[in-house]
């Protein structure tokens, strides 16, 4: 059993480009995600009725079911009905940003009913307009509540995005496997990989340890 | 300055205020007492649009309430309101809980707002903190810090809920202080209060509010020493 380092460095620029495809997997899936997970927290807080039942529904539908079902129905099966065929990439990433907003939407709702009612009540008898409400009282508070749990959600996606090589994104893990096949060097190909994913998600995880000791804390 | 014709407030089908009639003339100070939940709150809150209320009518100055959205943000930048859990924006310097409102609400600069959050905060005797943060204030320091923060609109009418509630004892006496001096002002004043000796002191007229009614209102003098209204009486015996 050796461990052949050579292998890995002849194909580094492969593995680059894929690192640099899971990278815009995560980015683009979380924009879009927190654009859906924004909508869905609103129609939860400020509605009732129709768009209140579809924001509930949503969230309680796309956190029930696994990633890699909505990754091969998107791919698969949605064409079928929209009578178009997105490519891989956009299938993953809209696959991938679905239950992410779900998730997002939870987080937001809770952080904001986190700030107590004494702030919403402060800000509006001193008479705020529900526009500088949110944006001075309500956001700065309900966000530092907000930052480590997303910072959790974006270390799942960035592991989830291995999950759409299953429909022939060329991200980092499906070029680990392709190299690893091709070469016969499995064991370099995912031993590297397995160590790229960690070093992705090891700032994360100390700045949630960072964000919660200054929670604990309590100090601005 | 404020007329209240038969103000009446449910929440769901508690009647909170069963129609409550009162005015208080511009630059008087009044004082309601009674016991906790019999209104006291609500009515102060319904002041300045955090109850909307149910039926009756509102005057303060020029606005009638009910009134709608862009009225309603006037009226509370007319009517300052101090909290008996202060409310204080904790993310915020003193300086900046002050200056906030009136550089959203009134188009102070930042620098003209700072300069007048620190005056108030003289004023209120906590100038040297105004670089700290709520959470590093006493109570007594935070609820001090608040009343500026009501005073920073310039406000016609202050209303006080209970600002000395929460209060440790021996912190209680500095924000009565505080609110005696702003007596003398010109001020319009409603205070939600216990402190007896206060409202006695401070008051032009006193008003007794029980189970969402007001009972009784009268001057100080009468209103202590001669009550006439027998549940008054059995209140007044309790806490006096």
């Amino acid at each position: 059993m050796s461990f052949d380092t050579t292998v890995i460095w002849q194909n580094l620029p492969a593995l680059a480009a894929g690192i640099w495809l899971t990278i815009a997997i995560v980015v683009v899936s979380l924009a879009i995600g927190i654009v859906i997970g924004l909508l869905v927290c609103a129609g939860m807080l400020l509605t009732r009725g129709f768009a209140n039942y579809m924001s509930v529904g949503y969230v309680g539908l796309f956190r029930a079911v696994p990633e890699p079902v909505i990754i091969f129905w998107l791919y698969y099966c949605a064409p079928l009905i929209l009578n178009s065929k997105l490519s891989a990439f956009e299938t993953g990433t809209i696959a991938l940003a679905i239950p992410t907003g779900a998730y997002l939407a939870e987080i937001f709702r809770a952080g904001i009913q986190a700030v107590p009612r004494g702030q919403f009540e402060a800000a509006r008898a001193v008479g705020l307009s529900p526009l500088w409400l949110v944006w001075d009282v309500v956001a700065p508070q309900a966000l530092r509540m907000m930052i480590p749990p997303m910072l959790g959600i974006v270390t799942i996606l960035i592991k989830n995005s291995a999950l759409v090589s299953a429909i022939g994104v060329e991200e980092l893990f499906y070029r680990a496997t392709v190299l690893g096949g091709q070469t016969f060097h499995y064991f370099e190909f995912l031993t590297v990989t397995a160590v790229i994913y960690f070093v992705l998600i090891l700032p994360l995880s100390a700045l949630v340890q960072r964000q919660e000791r200054r929670l604990l804390g309590n100090v601005w | 300055m404020i007329v209240c014709e038969g103000v009446q407030k449910f929440f769901g089908r508690f009647e909170a205020l069963k129609g409550v009639s009162l005015e208080v003339a511009r630059g008087e100070v009044l004082c309601i007492i009674g016991p906790s939940g019999g209104g006291k709150s609500t009515f102060l809150r319904t002041i300045n649009a955090l109850e909307a209320i149910d039926a009756g009518r509102i005057r303060i100055g020029e606005i009638n309430l009910p009134a709608n959205r862009r009225e309603v943000l006037e009226l509370r930048r007319e009517v300052g309101m101090v909290f008996q859990s202060f409310n204080l924006f904790p993310h915020m310097t003193v300086r900046r809980n002050v200056a906030l409102a009136p550089v959203r609400g009134r188009g102070l600069s930042w620098q003209e707002a700072n300069s007048r959050a620190e005056r108030l905060l003289a004023r209120v005797n906590i100038f040297d903190q105004v670089d700290k943060y709520p959470s590093q204030l006493s109570g007594g320091q935070q609820q001090r810090v608040a009343i500026a923060r009501a005073l920073a609109m310039e406000p016609k009418v202050l209303l006080f809920d209970e600002p000395t509630s929460s209060l440790d004892p021996e912190m209680v006496q500095e924000v009565l202080q505080v609110i005696r001096e702003l007596a003398h002002t010109g001020i319009t004043m409603l205070i939600a209060t216990h402190e007896m000796g206060f409202a006695r002191e401070v008051s032009d007229h006193v008003a007794f509010m029980a189970d969402g009614r007001l009972l009784h209102f009268a001057p100080p003098r009468e209103f202590f020493d001669r009550p006439s209204d027998p549940r008054l009486n059995a209140f007044l015996s309790k806490v006096l």
